[in-house]
């Protein structure tokens, strides 16, 4: 755990270093594909206006310089399982990246989405010695928390204070300046496989790039596709991705619960490739051409033709329906969806006042799938969309780079985890300073 | 069936080597890419011209075209100056001057240093004032003022002409032209150059027939006059002294008297020496002098 914190707490001082330079990567490592946004922080952010949000939600502090989508090799479900291949992934990602931006970038950011994340409710409290809340008080309650057993191969991807009480009121965001007798702290901390991260971390490693913050990918394209309202109010986030679907409950603007389904886009190509006994390109791209879930009478008129290089003319030349094709589909994403309900039902998604559910990521930009999630997961499903940024190319501004845009705002704006706030040391007090004093004036 | 070489269709692996990867990177670093979009071109350039230097007979053609080039431009008739008027000047300053400028006219104006011709003037003793400027028409005009010479000094070899300040303003071999001036002598006479001004003022008229001043001990004055008799003045004070000596004169008439050394070295204690061939018969004369 000490370990931990001290890496974090490096990951900080290099994010802190990188913006000082002013040109950060971001990499989203996905199961399908791999982005890479280079951000340029130019120090322009207007101040904050009465509203607490400035332009662009506050986000016009940096602009993006340079993109780069590439395909994702070496990685299942959101876990690496060629290191080579994804070196190669991420390489070629970074090269076209850097190449556009025409700077070299020497930080990154990165976001994990496998690693079946697991999430705990932490408490903690204690006694305020000064009445006054201040820092040191909040890093004391944060070390207070009674850190669960988790197992020995999972390490602590976030640990987000999410709500202070002080004295039995709670709902505080920043108890510090209160005035009260004892505070305590509701912590979300979110743990991943440590090889998912360490592998994850040796691969930005090779691309000779320091690895300056990670994050959930549950979280951070929440992040980009709830807007303040449902973040306050409570909302889901599904990211429906190529390997994994990621959940993710927001509430009170903090992330309380984060959950994986090992089930994507990606099955879908793959059911499709089977039940057509076609190569699985030419079903990823029948199934974004052609596909959705929703068949009307006119689908059964609309005649996909399929080619395929076998070499057996009957089985080249074939053409079929769309509404055969919705038939191969809408099972798969039932099943995602219904999934995911029941993880959402298992954190405990029902008791919380609003159920907006916020579904983005590539395959939510198959046709119809929003009617289809509402009659699965309730009445309040939205399509979301990433938010804009500056300079984004219009090609990123789709829901399958919801990811990447969010972990752009994490880099911007990352939220105060627990290793923010540097504890109270326990031998250094203003005595020892006199120690030192007289030490200087006995020997000298 | 002739087997298709698939291989050439194969697509090739569309990352970058790690080499290349690392090369790219290199290439997009600040100082690498300052060097390529600057350094390089700056190469390009300076090098033709580095190379077509290095040979010694270019850069003497090039040397011999150059200063051609430049001289045809400065030797322009506009730029010509073809007389040189002084102003000011007696015709011997004006010949000195002609001599220690040493120009030949005609000649470019750029290769004039106005400073240091106005320098060189300046150097000649009795130049007080000078300036040089070109006039339109091609004249380079000098306008002098010169030292109004003061005193005439006695040297061991020859005399010197000062001017009121003991300014050096010439030598002479005899003081024929310059009969009229005062003369002094003595070492460091010319430092205190003033203070014989200012007593040759003082006694003017007063006391005739004065032969010159002699300065003593490089610290006061002794009038000496036609007739051998000699006026010691104290190192303080002198024209205070002189005005004594003329008090004493109007009444007593001291100087007409046969003494032969006026000391008014200590003003409270004047002392008259008489001739030394008289010595021993004291004067009534001299005893009837109040002190």
């Amino acid at each position: 755990m000490i370990e931990l914190y001290h890496t974090q707490r490096a990951m900080r001082a290099m994010r802190s270093a990188a913006l000082q330079r002013g040109v950060i990567a971001v990499l989203d490592i996905g199961t399908s594909k791999i982005g890479c946004l280079i951000l340029k922080f130019d120090g322009t952010e207007t101040n904050i206006d009465g509203d607490g949000v400035g332009s662009l939600a506050g986000h016009s502090g940096f602009q993006v310089i340079g993109s780069a989508l590439t395909k994702s090799r070496g990685i299942e479900y959101g876990e690496i399982v060629s290191m080579p291949e994804t070196e190669r992934a991420i390489r070629t990602a970074l090269q076209s990246a850097q190449k556009l931006a025409n700077s070299r970038v020497d930080h990154a950011i990165a976001c994990v989405s496998g690693g079946c994340p697991r999430s705990y409710g932490l408490e903690g409290s204690i006694d305020i010695k000064n009445e006054i809340v201040d820092t040191n008080d909040i890093a004391d309650v944060l070390e207070s928390c009674r850190i669960p057993d988790y197992d020995s191969d999972r390490e602590v991807l976030h640990a987000q204070p999410v709500n202070f009480s002080l004295d039995h009121k709670t709902g505080f965001s920043d108890p510090r300046g209160q005035i009260g007798k004892s505070l305590s702290v509701d912590m979300h901390m979110l743990t991943i496989k440590e090889k998912t991260i360490q592998d994850l971390a040796y691969c930005i490693k090779r691309c000779d790039l320091e690895l300056a913050g990670v994050a959930s990918s549950s979280y951070v394209s929440a992040l980009s596709s709830l807007v303040e309202d449902e973040k306050e109010l409570g909302a889901a986030c599904i990211d429906l991705g190529g390997g994994s679907t990621n959940i993710s409950i927001f509430w009170k603007k903090h992330m309380i619960f984060a959950e994986t389904i090992k089930m994507g886009g990606e099955l879908v190509t793959r059911d499709i490739s089977m039940g057509l006994q076609v190569p699985s390109s030419t079903a990823e791209r029948i199934k974004t051409r052609n596909g959705g879930v929703v068949a009307t009478g006119l689908d059964d008129r609309e005649m996909i033709e399929i080619t395929n290089e076998t070499g057996d003319w009957e089985l080249d030349r074939r053409i079929i329906s769309r509404s055969d094709l919705i038939g191969i589909m809408r099972p798969r994403i039932e099943e995602i969806l219904e999934e995911a309900r029941s993880r959402l039902g298992g954190a405990g998604f029902d008791d919380l006042p609003s159920q907006k559910i916020i579904l983005t990521g590539g395959a939510s930009q198959v046709p119809g799938i929003d009617s289809l999630a509402s009659k699965i997961l309730g009445q309040q499903v939205r399509l979301g969309r990433p938010m804009r940024i500056h300079r984004l190319p219009q090609a990123y501004s789709g829901s399958n780079c919801a990811g990447l845009v969010g972990l752009s705002l994490f880099a911007a704006h990352p939220q105060d985890e627990w290793w923010d706030f540097s504890p109270r040391s326990k031998n250094f007090s203003g005595q020892s300073v006199s120690r030192v004093f007289r030490w200087f004036k006995d020997n000298w | 069936m002739q087997q298709i070489n698939f291989s050439r269709f194969k697509k090739q692996d569309p990352a970058p080597s790690r080499l290349r990867y690392k090369l790219s990177r290199w290439m997009l670093s600040p100082s690498i890419k300052k060097a390529v979009f600057y350094g390089f071109p700056l190469i390009i350039l300076v090098t033709p011209i580095l190379i077509y230097f290095q040979d010694q007979k270019n850069k003497e053609q090039f040397k011999v075209v150059a200063s051609d080039l430049y001289r045809k431009v400065i030797e322009r008739p506009e730029f010509m100056l073809d007389a040189l008027s002084i102003d000011g000047a007696s015709d011997r300053l004006n010949a000195e001057i002609r001599e220690v400028l040493g120009l030949h006219f005609p000649i470019s104006s750029f290769d004039l240093d106005l400073a240091e011709l106005h320098e060189r003037i300046l150097s000649l003793p009795p130049v007080k004032i000078a300036e040089a400027h070109i006039k339109g028409g091609g004249i380079l005009h000098i306008k002098v003022e010169e030292k109004t010479p003061a005193l005439i000094m006695k040297k061991e070899i020859g005399f010197n002409v000062l001017s009121e300040h003991g300014e050096y303003i010439r030598s002479l071999h005899s003081r024929d032209h310059f009969s009229d001036l005062p003369l002094i002598t003595g070492e460091g006479a010319e430092n205190a150059a003033s203070q014989a001004t200012a007593i040759f003022k003082a006694i003017y008229g007063n006391v005739g027939q004065v032969r010159g001043l002699v300065f003593v001990g490089q610290r006061r004055w002794n009038i000496v006059m036609k007739s051998g008799q000699v006026i010691m003045l104290p190192e303080k004070d002198a024209l205070q002294a002189i005005q004594k000596i003329l008090i004493l004169d109007k009444t007593e008439q001291i100087l007409s008297r046969q003494i032969a050394v006026f000391d008014f070295r200590l003003p409270s204690r004047i002392t008259l020496r008489v001739p030394s061939d008289k010595y021993g018969q004291i004067n009534s004369e001299v005893i009837g002098v109040r002190n």
